[in-house]
């Protein structure tokens, strides 16, 4: 009996445990970037006016390209339904665009009334035969340029969860004028405009993360000395103007308070001043110099440069409790960390065989990975306000430019306008 | 009432165990046997499978795959077939008189520029050579389209002629490719995501596909989901594509599809 009972709790298991299913695993996605058409907008009334279309394709374009998550369709493979005005998903005709291997398509329109432009943009799921997203934009002729990099944010909201940061701006110095001065350009490195006109030398500017001013360092007065500058209304004042040192201002992620370089006391050391300029702490005390800090998006440690254990290293330094910590042990010659917004990665250039080259480390030391390589100097980086890109100057042309890549490294681009060396670039928050 | 036993003589000699205490370890082994194998007490064992497919989406998947490869050209002899085409050659003659014909009407036209250009003999000596030079570099440039159209045409996968079509581990009489692997390469063709969509890379969605007699899609269901909207929402993009198989198996098809970023884990290592 006992035997019997035996066989049969075996076969019960043997049947509970059932017939194994099939499985396969699929490891990698056969295509790794978004087949996106991009159809030129049309007249939604009035005259029209092929170049307002073709300079918002062309920012569309850049922008879509530079973040790597789109294979764009060949426009001459477009079939009818691109020369449609369709601006609702019961309009478009999917299946063409299916035929072309599409998975999104951008349709949109515009129309000029004297100075007055409107665009209407509109991004569709091809297969899904959905709208994803669609904007009004009204504004002056001159916004087309502004409108579509509007839109281009919006289109990589819609596909990743993150809004893009090409709707921004890019500060860096120049030396076209002959003297170092701060300008301010879009992403893509349009319409660069001058802000200061010191005759001087202009260095290191930061954006204030709350409102539309920058702080830099001038030396105008002789000093290097700290200023601060209103975009829009070009107001400006001398912020900290302490005997040596002023330089490597960062603003706090909050915006109340700022971290910078001092050797008033004759070595460099951090210290924390008020948006106002008056001191609040000092943050190192080491006979060493500590300069180029970069705040955490928290707000409760700020990465620097050091020597103080010998060759220039990157450090962490927790802002409560004063504790620090090395966060780089390979190179040599290490500057200017940056770290990410979204608190992951800390870039920093390395100078390696005469050249400084871009890398990235986990801001618990670990995971370093290098970003750039080949010929030229790559310094300054800093991230776009989404943690997607880096932008930096280089020389690889024989003259410094601005570039901006992938925070990856790849799809490196030269950005800056022709003309004079351009360095110490920064990004702007939401524009 | 008490039995007396009587004990055997200790002989040395272990004494064989019953029946029922062999079937009992047996079962003991076997089931702990079991529960090693199916992952119950080392869930996290790590069993590296990496498969290989190559399977090409023109093959159709069959029941029981032949031995061969999934790769390999159906029709193989019809290659033979193929040389009768430049039949199809024989009807260039007729346009060539077309070719012949169209410089015809053109005539009158040569004719008046040549008495135009008379006083200079050189020139149009020169322009009669660069006539020459546009019409060898037009011909080169057709003949250039022609192997293009051809290249287009033929066949240009790579396994050998001869290869059948079937699986490398194929044990029926079927040519075609199995089930699996048809369906591993057309949900990866169809599957669509950028690295730059996901905020991490160790992702993993499982998906149970059933399908009808008939070979529909009539059920899909995530038996595991990554977690991140974006990630799962492309895989089920990529399932929804597949509506009907090309063949029908004849039978209730169910099986599970796990989709992952390994590989590209492994590109950035």
């Amino acid at each position: 009996m006992m035997l019997q009972k035996i066989f049969l709790m075996f076969f019960a298991l043997l049947l509970l445990a059932g017939p194994a299913l099939a499985q396969i695993e699929i490891r990698a996605p056969g295509q790794q970037a978004i087949p996106l058409a991009l159809t030129r907008l049309l007249p939604l009334s009035g005259q029209p006016q092929p170049e307002v279309a073709a300079e918002v394709d062309e920012v569309l374009t850049a922008d879509l390209d530079l973040s790597g998550l789109f294979r764009l369709v060949d426009p001459a493979a477009f079939l009818s339904d691109a020369g449609k005005l369709g601006l609702t998903s019961t309009v478009v005709d999917f299946s063409q665009w299916r035929l072309l291997g599409a998975e999104a398509v951008i349709k949109g329109g515009y129309s000029v009334e004297g100075d007055k432009l409107t665009v209407e943009a509109r991004l569709f799921d091809v297969y899904g035969r959905r709208l994803l997203t669609g904007r009004r934009y009204v504004g002056k002729r001159k916004d087309a340029r502004r409108m579509a990099h509007a839109f281009a944010d919006q289109v990589m909201k819609s596909l990743t969860g993150k809004e893009g940061p090409f709707n921004s701006r890019i500060a860096f110095i120049s030396n076209r004028t002959g003297h170092k001065e701060l300008y301010l350009m879009e992403v893509d490195g349009h319409n660069p405009v001058r802000l200061t006109d010191h005759r001087s030398i202009v260095l290191n500017p930061d954006f204030s993360p709350i409102g539309k001013e920058l702080i830099f360092t001038s030396y105008r007065a002789g000093n290097p000395d700290l200023y601060r500058k209103e975009i829009y209304s070009g107001q400006e004042a001398r912020l900290s103007h302490r005997k040596g040192l002023n330089v490597s201002a960062r603003y706090r992620p909050d915006g109340r308070e700022i971290a910078l370089t001092l050797s008033k006391d004759g070595n460099s050391e951090i210290y924390l001043i008020g948006t106002d300029g008056t001191l609040h702490k000092r943050l190192t005390d080491s006979w060493a110099i500590d300069v180029d800090s970069s705040w955490s998006p928290g707000g409760d440690r700020i990465a620097f440069v050091s020597d103080r254990r010998g060759n220039p290293h990157i450090f962490v330094l927790d802002v409560l409790n004063g504790s620090v910590r090395r966060l780089t042990s390979t190179g040599k010659y290490q500057a200017t960390p940056a770290w990410s917004p979204d608190g992951d990665r800390i870039a920093f250039s390395r100078l390696e065989e005469g050249r400084f080259d871009i890398y990235t480390i986990a801001p618990d030391g670990t995971d370093e990975r290098r970003l750039t390589f080949g010929p030229g100097s790559k310094e300054h980086p800093r991230w776009s306000p989404d943690g997607r890109f880096i932008v930096y100057s280089s020389d690889v042309d024989g003259k410094k430019a601005i570039y901006v890549m992938r925070a990856d490294g790849s799809g490196a681009r030269r950005i800056s306008p022709p003309g004079g060396d351009g360095s110490h670039p920064a990004w702007s928050g939401r524009w | 009432m008490r039995q007396n036993r009587i004990k055997p003589p200790k002989t040395g000699v272990p004494s064989e165990p019953k029946l029922g205490r062999m079937v009992l370890v047996s079962l003991g082994l076997h089931l702990v046997l079991f529960l090693l194998f199916s992952g119950f007490l080392l869930p996290r064992m790590e069993r590296e499978r990496r498969p290989v497919y190559y399977v090409d989406l023109v093959n159709l998947p069959v029941e029981a795959p032949q031995a061969g490869r999934p790769d390999a050209r159906k029709e193989a002899p019809k290659k033979a077939e193929k040389p009768p085409k430049p039949a199809v050659a024989k009807k260039a003659p007729p346009s060539a008189p077309k070719v012949t014909k169209k410089p015809a009407p053109a005539k009158p036209a040569p004719a008046k520029k040549v008495v135009k250009k008379a006083p200079e003999p050189e020139e149009s000596y020169g322009d009669a050579l660069s006539a020459i030079e546009e019409l060898k570099r037009k011909k080169e440039i057709e003949d250039l389209r022609k192997r293009i159209a051809k290249l287009g045409q033929e066949d240009t996968r790579v396994a050998p002629a001869d290869a059948p079509v079937g699986m490398a581990e194929g044990t029926g009489d079927q040519a075609g490719s199995s089930y699996d692997a048809w369906l591993h390469e057309y949900l990866k063709r169809a599957w669509t995501l950028s690295q730059y969509q996901v905020t991490r890379q160790n992702l993993e969605v499982t998906v149970r596909l059933v399908f009808d007699r008939a070979g529909n899609l009539v059920d899909y269901r995530f038996i595991e989901e990554s977690g991140e909207k974006r990630f799962d929402d492309s895989v089920k993009k990529a399932v929804l594509q597949l509506r009907k198989l090309p063949n029908p198996p004849d039978r209730r098809l169910e099986i599970d599809v796990v989709f992952n970023l390994k590989d590209l884990l492994e590109e950035k290592r």
